[in-house]
């Protein structure tokens, strides 16, 4: 008879481990900001499609800063709305 | 056109290292508190064990992704995913620095937090003679997740840009000035301008994140890598006009003129 698989290699396989190693690297990376991660894969959607429109590469130096800035300026003001009374 | 190519690369160095030196600076000044609150309370021993726990799981981090980033990772990639990263990881840095220097989000104080910790740590008492699991938890999980971010950085902007090794030297430099301090001052070092390093940082993240993930989808930069201390004026000097535009609204709130500049003065 198989012996029963150890405590530690248990919770490795129901993938208890897994979960929290994601809960971290989600809390260390993303936190209490969300509309920072999305702003920015957004932008970055944006800005590769004009760039691959033809011609288009130079006016995206300037869209992606403007994007950028635009990310920042509504979290910002969100986060000012939400604390001021 | 020489002397240009020369003054671009030499300002995007600069930038680098400043970015990773400054990063490193505030993550350890906040990692020597822990540290402290847990060698006064539970003493040194505890205390430099845990700290050496963590450094060695750090060390190990950076011996595996290190190499890794660098030898089989493709530049293009990396500076797509690299240059995402450091964009989110800046724009969380500045948006943290500009609410603190606006005075709508508390600054972090290193007195408070080390008399919160110091109280922490007093309630429950050292085992006498065995090993204390509390202060050496607390002192790993301080150093730990403050190098954490400080070793993102240090991968990040080193391997994107090909320079791991200055980028290393700068974080140890860092980690070295604040030991230093802090084996000077023998306390915590709340004099430290943190919000104002941290500004600082947010914006070169920021900076760095633009311009590698632009890269990394075919933006044509004009002046190529001069590119990088003009985004981090313009990010500057956004950052400075927000500070401004959320002072002078909370004054406006309390019924009261806002006070002059916008600066990310020190905590």
């Amino acid at each position: 008879m198989p012996e029963p698989p150890s405590p530690l290699l248990r919770r490795l396989v129901d993938g208890r481990w897994l979960a929290a190693i994601g809960r971290f690297w989600w809390a260390f990376l993303v936190g209490d900001t969300p509309d920072l991660v999305i702003g920015a894969a957004v932008a970055l959607g944006v800005v590769a499609f004009v760039c691959s429109q033809p011609g288009s590469r130079r006016e995206a130096a300037v869209l992606l800063p403007v994007l950028v800035i635009a990310v920042l300026g509504q979290s910002v003001w969100r986060a000012a709305r939400r604390r001021t009374p | 056109m020489a002397l240009l190519a020369a003054t671009t690369t030499t300002s995007s160095v600069a930038v680098l290292a400043a970015a990773v030196f400054l990063a490193s600076a505030v993550e350890m000044v906040e990692a020597l508190t822990i540290v402290l609150a847990v060698g006064v309370t539970r003493g040194w021993r505890t205390a430099l064990e845990g700290v050496a726990a963590a450094l060695a799981a750090l060390a190990v981090l950076v011996a595996v992704f290190g190499p890794a980033l660098v030898h089989w990772v493709p530049l293009a990639v990396l500076r797509l995913v690299v240059g995402f990263l450091l964009l989110v990881f800046g724009l969380q840095w500045l948006r943290k620095a500009v609410l603190r220097a606006a005075g709508v989000k508390a600054r972090h104080d290193e007195d408070a937090i080390y008399s919160e910790q110091v109280a922490e740590l007093t309630e429950g008492a050292p085992v006498a003679g065995g090993r204390d699991a509390t202060g050496f938890v607390v002192a790993f999980k301080g150093v730990f997740l403050e190098g954490l971010e400080v070793v993102v950085i240090v991968l990040t902007l080193g391997s994107a840009s090909h320079r791991l090794g200055l980028a290393a030297i700068a974080a140890a430099a860092a980690v070295l000035v604040v030991v230093v301090a802090g084996l000077l001052v023998h306390r915590q070092l709340s004099g430290v301008p943190e919000n104002a390093m941290k500004m600082g940082v947010g914006l070169m993240l920021v900076s760095f994140g633009t311009f590698w993930v632009g890269e990394g989808v075919h933006v044509d930069w004009p002046g190529s890598d001069l590119a990088v201390p003009v985004l981090v004026a313009t990010y500057g000097l956004v950052a400075w006009v927000l500070t401004a535009a959320l002072r002078r609204a909370a004054a406006r709130a309390a019924g009261h003129p806002a006070p002059a500049g916008a600066g990310g003065r020190g905590a």
